[in-house]
């Protein structure tokens, strides 16, 4: 069997593979000799990875496997080990730390909010709330899916929060404790406001209505003048508290805007609503004139509806921000020198000072920029500069805080803390670039502006025009001019196309984290691929084994699992993945950092590693028995031998994502254009490329030359999408007019992203952008509606043949037109 | 026609006892998410009927 890491990968992400199983959980492609089933509705399901198995195990277990038959979509694949996650998970017993977040950590009985990452349906939902709800000592438990949050109450004299995270984790989801205070809150209050005035408005509203209509269709005979005068005054009373509570909020900020000598939206409304208002007052107490509290109700309520739609989607956007406003378990295990020896001691990391020595464990994050002093390991570096597989360091060596030890314990001396570490530098570099975007935003302020002075004036003129003309019909005349020229179908017709198309995008699988992005998105010219985890799946998978000698693929599977026992290193991660657990450990093992395994498995010894440590340990050279093709690329070949043979070959690549090709051939289809940008070496940049059909691909860029490439190219005109994951991918995604991060990316470039993948499907960004191409043509229609009803109902209303209520009704109108225009946009299949 | 002067008032109050569940509703979280509820139907069918239990262990699964 001719083993070629590329041509493997080519044949399984062409479209539709039909013959290769698919795991039951996530969906994803089954390696070859990859044997894991879990018994599912009485039938034994097909698992890819042990990571889908456990959690497909742990749902089965907890007796939830309704959740199968209920989900609308596959789960996502779990990102990392599930107990190796798990195990991170304790720092949150930490009582200093819960002080943060948790409500009542005075007492036993307490409460916290947690973001939930991997939510894609509500049967998603369901499954979290009943895991959790059958733990002992859980008072309540609560998912919202709108909001992707979780409340749990529970008593801590049975239940510790570590064990609640932990139950989450192994249903395949990550939770997050976060400090609601932030800004979720203020989000919370402002959303219950609004409703409030919404649904106030809209009863009391109702009420005047029906009212009115005795107005509208009675003439009264002069007997019947007191049911007048005691209609007026009912309506006068409803009317009173939309005036003063529901449309507040229009008074207030025409109010700021007027000390600040700015023109807004709000000055015109609110001159309309209180003319209308004050008039129809005077009207009912004289018992002379017109009364127009139906048009006052109407108009407020129609506004406040435009807000609150406007308000939905932009708060949506911001309440995504939350995932970062996560609380981390910013931990870590100082040295002291004690008097037996050096002692462990937990300490938050902004405590740590220049010098300190700290402790880090295989699989935990480096706290701090560093040297080694004590201790070999390899270090995974990828998140900062984008190299794809682990650095070998030892002392002296420096290290980054942010990245991962990953192979055995570490002693680091702190060199950096706090605004001089690179990651700090990289944060201030994203601040920079997201202070220079370049603006497109469609509707300017300057437009709203001038059109509010135009309105000003208009309702002014024809004011006083009428009040010489016809002094009684002034007051009818002006309010209507007022109402009609509000411009709220207009103000209404970006938003709402927004809120569908935010909606829709996020069925098909993608965030919109900023609502602006979609007036951008199908304008773009060029994408940018990062390479590391966006078109690959950015992790060391197992891809391929090839056996050399006597013993089967899935016997040497087995040994090469357990010579990797309990490493963190990506390969053998990736290994043990798919080796069985249960098997024993290898004795007497051995880590050779950055080279390979040794150890005994029944009285044989057996070595795992390089080609180059193979010969060293052996005298075998394996590269006589195979070309190493997956040594140029990104893949990596390890071999495992017993002192006299070498006995398999494991193929270990970034497997390239399902969608990628059809992606970008999809791209290339549209003529956009394509480029990777990548921090890893030119050669495998250029492998890459090649495999997905990109020419243009860059290697070796550090974050500082991808900021200044895309600002060159951006100034020649070309509108750039940038797709990333990693840390140094953050200030790119700021620079760029439209930037998408991937699901699995780090918290800091999800911050800067415009759009996230949350289940890492590349195929919803084709979604996106079609998404927003048909939304720019909605918001078109509904702009050039909006203002040609504007411009033929002033004329009308500034001659006086619209009512007050009339113009209401019609600006109601107007305004449903474009909602349900903008409605058209969450209808319909997504991809 | 006089019973308007009854009718009218009456049905304010109404309006008010209206107003008073709305808030209410607002404030207690009824409209805090407005989408899984009408999938709700569909995750559960029986053990809804007792909620905040939570306590079946797939003994009735299928």
């Amino acid at each position: 069997m001719h083993v070629d890491v590329d041509e493997l990968r080519v044949s399984t992400a062409g479209p539709e593979s039909t013959a290769a199983p698919t795991c039951f959980h996530c969906g994803e492609r089954i390696a070859a000799g990859v044997m894991f089933t879990v018994r599912i509705d009485g039938a034994d399901r097909m698992m890819c990875c042990l990571g889908c198995r456990a959690v497909a195990q742990s749902i089965t277990d907890s007796g939830l496997e309704r959740y199968y038959r209920l989900r609308e979509s596959k789960a996502a694949k779990p990102a990392e080990p599930i107990e190796q996650a798990a195990g991170q998970l304790e720092v949150f017993d930490d009582l200093l730390l819960q002080s943060q977040f948790v409500e009542g950590t005075a007492g036993t009985a307490r409460t916290a909010s947690l973001i939930l990452d991997g939510i894609h349906c509500p049967a998603c939902c369901w499954l979290i709330e009943k895991r959790l709800s059958a733990m002992p000592g859980m008072r309540q438990a609560i998912v919202n899916f709108a909001s992707q949050r979780a409340t749990v109450s529970w008593d801590a004299a049975q239940l510790r929060l570590s064990a609640i995270l932990k139950a989450v984790a192994r249903l395949g989801y990550r939770a997050h404790p976060y400090d609601p205070r932030i800004r979720s809150a203020w989000l919370e209050a402002e959303r219950k406001r609004q409703q409030r005035r919404l649904g106030l408005a809209g009863l009391l509203g109702m009420q005047v209505m029906m009212l009115s209509l005795a107005f509208y269709f009675t003439d009264w005979p002069d007997a019947e003048q007191v049911y007048r005068e005691f209609f007026r005054w009912t309506a006068l009373l409803l009317t009173v508290p939309v005036v003063f509570y529901s449309a507040d909020a229009f008074f207030r900020n025409a109010w700021r805007d007027l000390r600040s000598r700015r023109a807004g939206m709000d000055i015109p409304v609110s001159l309309g609503i209180l003319l209308a208002f004050l008039g129809s007052v005077e009207a009912t107490v004289t018992g002379r004139g017109p009364v127009y509290f139906d048009s006052v109700v109407m108009f407020v309520f129609i506004l406040l509806l435009g807000r609150y739609v406007e308000f939905r989607a932009r708060g949506r956007a911001l309440s995504q921000l939350d995932h970062l406003a996560r609380v981390l378990p910013a931990m870590a295990t100082r040295l002291e020198r004690a008097e037996t020896g050096l002692r462990e001691r937990a300490v938050p990391v902004v405590a740590l000072c220049l010098g300190d020595t700290v402790l880090v464990r295989p699989g935990e994050t480096i706290p701090a920029d560093g040297t080694i002093v004590e201790g070999q390991s390899s270090v995974e570096e990828a998140l900062l500069t984008g190299e794809g597989l682990p650095r070998r360091r030892g002392p002296g060596d420096p290290v980054i805080g942010g990245s991962t030890n990953c192979e055995s314990p570490i002693h680091v001396r702190v060199d950096r803390v706090g605004a001089e570490t690179v990651l700090s530098r990289i944060a201030r570099l994203v601040d920079q670039s997201q202070s220079q975007k370049p603006a497109l935003t469609l509707l300017a302020d300057g437009v709203a502006t001038w059109f509010v002075y135009a309105v000003l004036i208009l309702a002014a003129g024809v004011g006083g025009y009428w009040s010489q003309m016809q002094p009684s019909q002034w007051l009818p005349i002006t309010v209507s001019v007022l109402v009609v020229s509000c411009p709220c179908a207009l103000a209404l017709a970006v938003p709402s196309a927004l809120a569908g198309a935010i909606a829709r995008c996020m069925r098909g699988g993608i965030v919109v984290a900023k609502a602006n992005a979609i007036e951008t998105l199908h304008r773009v010219s060029t994408f940018v691929f990062d390479k590391t985890g966006t078109l690959t799946l950015g992790r060391l998978v197992h891809l391929d084994t090839c056996a050399l000698a006597e013993r089967s693929e899935e016997e040497c599977l087995a040994i090469a699992g357990a010579l990797e026992h309990g490493s963190e290193h990506p390969i053998a991660r990736a290994l043990r993945a798919v080796t069985p657990d249960g098997a024993d450990a290898g004795s007497e093992r051995r880590n050779y950092p950055g080279e390979g395994m040794a150890g005994m498995i029944d009285d044989t010894p057996y070595f795992l590693g390089s080609a180059a440590f193979i010969r060293r340990m052996t005298g075998l050279d394996p590269l006589k028995l195979r070309r190493p093709a997956a040594e140029e690329g990104i893949g990596v070949t390890f071999w495992l031998a017993n002192p006299t043979r070498v006995l398999a070959a494991f193929s270990l690549g970034d497997e390239l994502r399902a969608d990628a090709n059809a992606l970008v051939a999809w791209i290339v289809a549209r003529g956009c254009k394509i480029v990777i940008l990548s921090g890893d070496t030119q050669t495998a940049v250029d492998a890459l490329g090649a495999l997905v059909g990109v020419q243009h691909a860059l290697g070796g860029c550090l974050p500082e030359h991808k900021v200044e490439w895309l600002r060159r190219i951006e100034e020649q005109g070309e509108v750039v999408c940038v797709i990333g994951d990693g840390i140094n991918d953050a200030p790119v995604l700021a620079q760029a007019h439209v930037s998408v991060a991937m699901a699995d990316a780090t918290d800091m470039a999800q911050a800067s992203a415009d759009l996230i993948l949350p289940e890492g499907k590349l195929a919803s960004l084709r979604i996106a952008v079609e998404t927003a191409a048909r939304a720019i043509r909605i918001i078109r229609q509904n702009v050039a509606w909006a203002i040609g009803y504007n411009l033929l109902a002033l004329p009308l209303a500034a001659a006086g043949a619209i009512t007050p209520w009339m113009a209401a009704l019609g600006m109601s109108l107007s305004s449903l037109i474009v909602i349900i225009n903008s409605t058209r946009l969450g209808m319909g299949r997504t991809g | 026609m006089e019973t308007l002067f009854i009718l009218i008032p009456l049905s304010i109050l109404f309006v008010g006892g209206i107003a008073a569940l709305l808030l209410w509703a607002i404030r207690s979280g009824q409209y805090d998410d407005m989408e899984r509820p009408r999938h709700e139907i569909f995750l559960d069918d029986d053990d809804r009927a007792a909620p905040g239990q939570g306590q079946d262990r797939g003994d009735g699964e299928a």
